[in-house]
């Protein structure tokens, strides 16, 4: 694993596939399957990378962290193919950190159809990039 | 996507990699990357299997749930000492009038972890999902 400091500004985390994520009450830290979007010399780092060049297996860790906000929304693809969203829902988690910085994320939850929007205040950002079979493989 | 309804004793869901979970009403879903157990003649229908004959790629999705509890750790190794965190617990109550407990285990894909569902529902259906469903990676 590599640990990266504040390199938030070097990574586009707009339509990001996420897994799951953890939360301690101070720190919040979100798996990214694929479809990160990384400056060139930051994806060679990473050992996914797609046809489009969109990166990931790798977690983003905010620490000191305030608050989470975020808007979930599932759908379903009907017959004609049309889509069918079902109304978002919200959820905060209040941490006790003191915050300051925020972070907009976005994208999809991994294996559903959906699409959610993250909104972090934290005090810090560690991107940790995850060699193929780390933690463990598939 | 496929649904298989009702077919939870024939699962060895105690080592699953785990992806998002969503508690939607009453409705519980979490996303199985890998490492479940499934009797062989279900294992086709999946479009992954590793080496020692686990799948994944699918979804665990609980109807009338009336209660959701996880229990989460989180190990780091330090030389060859391996240190778990306390527990993290979160505990969340659902309308649905399910009294079938649902326990399963295994890890958050890409954590150094563990975790602990107990599921309170009224019945379980298996969504397995075909490779690039609902969208490649």
């Amino acid at each position: 694993m590599k640990i990266l400091l504040d390199c938030w500004d070097d990574l586009t985390a707009s339509e990001c596939q996420y897994g799951a994520y953890l939360f301690n009450g101070t720190e919040f830290a979100i798996y990214v399957s694929s479809w990160l979007d990384a400056r060139p010399a930051l994806s060679k780092q990473f050992s996914k990378t797609n046809g489009l060049g969109f990166v990931g297996h790798c977690v983003l860790k905010f620490l000191d962290v305030r608050s989470v906000q975020m808007r979930i929304a599932t759908y379903s693809i009907e017959l004609g193919g049309r889509t069918k969203w079902s109304p978002s829902t919200s959820q905060e988690l209040s941490g006790s950190g003191k915050g300051g910085g925020e972070y907009c994320l976005s994208g999809s939850l991994k294996g559903f159809f959906s699409s959610i929007d993250m909104t972090v205040n934290a005090a810090r950002f560690e991107l940790h990039v995850l060699e193929s079979s780390e933690p463990a493989p598939d | 996507m496929k649904i298989i309804e009702n077919c939870w004793d024939g699962l060895g869901a105690f080592d699953c990699q785990y992806g998002a979970e969503l508690l939607f009403g009453e409705t519980f879903t979490v996303y199985v990357s890998n490492w479940l157990f499934v009797p062989d003649d279900i294992a086709p229908l999946f479009s992954r299997i590793n080496e020692a004959g686990c799948v994944g790629h699918c979804l665990l999705k609980f109807v009338g749930v009336s209660r959701v509890r996880t229990e989460v750790k989180i190990y780091s190794r330090i030389e060859d000492e391996v240190r778990w965190s306390e527990p993290v617990t979160v505990e969340r109550l659902s309308s649905g009038k399910g009294v079938v407990e649902y326990d399963f285990s295994g890890t958050f894909k890409g954590f150094q972890s563990s975790v602990d569902f107990l599921v309170v529902a009224d019945s379980f259906e298996l969504h397995i999902l075909d490779r690039d469903e609902p969208a490649n990676e």
